[in-house]
């Protein structure tokens, strides 16, 4: 029988990499979020912009590896996020996806998390970084 | 043909406005991996502090990004910068309203840095997102296709002369998605000269004014010719060598294809209503 160990939010110490994951930008991944977010890149250039990936859409595959990793709780919320776009990417595309604490402290029983993005291509050239603040009910 | 130049500080953002629904938070649920149920969870969220399920913060921050990227397309895909802040859940049902206004404009190195405010507000005017982003362009400006009604812009030419020519017309023609001509001029009707054209020189002419135009698509046509028109002798013309967009701007929707922005103003001509219109002429 498995037995599944919650984790301890305590111990995640800021400096600690809590994902390093790789994407591959396929299409129906991306379509599946242009649908969902109801936006698209206007058409300047019809065969370059099917082309190039939203960059939201990359955030939220961050944020999608976040929420894996840390088994975020019923009651988390997303309070704050910041971005840098470097460069686009693109459908096909495989993406290196980092996060890694920043802090994590608790006040008035809510664990206050920032955690550090970072998005690279396959030859390591970034693509975006950032950080998210998370509150986690305690 | 280029834009933003003439960007200025506190001019507000075209906006973005959509209508959330649970269809779209649980399709965003399945493309980014969050089944947290205060989003998909009907029964859970009741019982929340919500009353309801909420759509993800960053679904609805989607919009700025979707926002900037029609403004600034490649500058912002290339080096935007977003900083927001989530204040207030956005419910299923709710019409969301992105908007913007310019905050700055400064010069760094060879870039424009542009700051604007953004925010997302539900219809109740409650603000669901605000924040920061800041877009750096080349000073050299923005080849840009999609403008705002009224924005100033710049048609840039750059014509060679195979042969040496004095004074040749350089035209421009703006006509609409059915071919009809909107507006066309060129140096000869403005009494500009262009100067006198060495074998092989190249120049480049331009042409700068508000676009105020109606929300359509349009295509732009060149000229090269003699005299006014290029009945006489015409050297080049290429028509549609550009398509653009031109979206609404925030302030006075209007309807038809030219900005005239009249003045407006009323006056009673009924003797008995004299003392009414001055009162409103004090209250102006």
């Amino acid at each position: 029988m498995a037995v599944t160990v919650a984790l301890n939010y305590s111990k995640l110490t800021p400096g600690k990499k809590i994902l390093d994951q790789s994407y591959v930008l396929d299409n129906e991944t991306i379509q599946k979020y242009i649908d969902a977010v109801g936006g698209n890149i206007p058409p300047s250039d019809e065969t370059e912009a099917l082309s190039l990936v939203p960059p939201m859409a990359i955030a939220s595959l961050w944020l999608r590896g976040v929420i894996k990793e840390l088994e975020i709780p019923g009651g988390t919320l997303h309070v704050g996020q910041e971005l840098e776009f470097t460069q686009a990417a693109r459908i096909g595309d495989r993406i290196e996806c980092t996060a890694t604490i920043l802090q994590n402290t608790v006040r008035k029983d809510i664990r206050f998390m920032v955690v550090q993005l970072k998005v690279t291509n396959d030859v390591c050239q970034p693509i975006m970084q950032g950080k998210g603040t998370l509150t986690l009910p305690e | 043909m280029i834009a933003s130049l003439e960007m200025i500080k506190g001019e507000y953002l075209p906006t973005i406005e959509k209508v959330v629904t649970q269809l779209m938070i649980n399709q965003y649920a399945e493309a980014s991996g969050d089944f947290n149920p205060i989003h998909v969870n009907e029964e859970y969220a009741k019982k929340s502090r919500f009353g309801s399920t909420i759509a993800h913060g960053m679904m609805i921050a989607a919009s700025i990004s979707e926002l900037m990227t029609m403004i600034f397309k490649q500058a912002w895909l290339n080096g935007g910068r977003l900083k927001i802040r989530f204040r207030a859940p956005v419910f299923p049902g709710d019409t969301i309203t992105t908007v913007g206004q310019i905050l700055n404009i400064n010069l760094l190195n060879d870039k424009k840095v542009i700051n604007c405010s953004v925010e997302v507000r539900r219809q109740t005017n409650e603000v669901a997102i605000s924040g920061e982003v800041t877009v750096m362009l080349n000073e050299k400006e923005e080849c840009v296709e999609t403008f705002v009604s009224g924005e100033s812009v710049t048609i840039v030419l750059t014509v060679k002369a195979n042969n040496a020519i004095n004074n040749p017309t350089i035209g421009i023609l703006i006509r609409d998605r059915l071919g009809n001509d909107i507006f066309g001029t060129n140096n000869y009707l403005m009494e500009y000269s262009s100067g006198f054209f060495n074998k092989g020189e190249t120049k480049e002419v331009c042409y700068t004014m508000p676009l105020n135009l109606g929300v359509d698509i349009y295509s732009l046509t060149v000229a090269l010719h003699t005299d006014a028109t290029h009945i006489g002798e015409s050297y080049d013309w290429v028509n549609s060598i550009l398509v653009f967009n031109v979206i609404p701007s925030t302030q006075h929707f209007f309807s038809g294809y030219c900005r005239m922005e009249p003045y407006f103003s009323v006056k009673s001509l009924s003797e008995n209503n004299l003392l009414q219109e001055n009162k409103q002429h004090v209250m102006h």
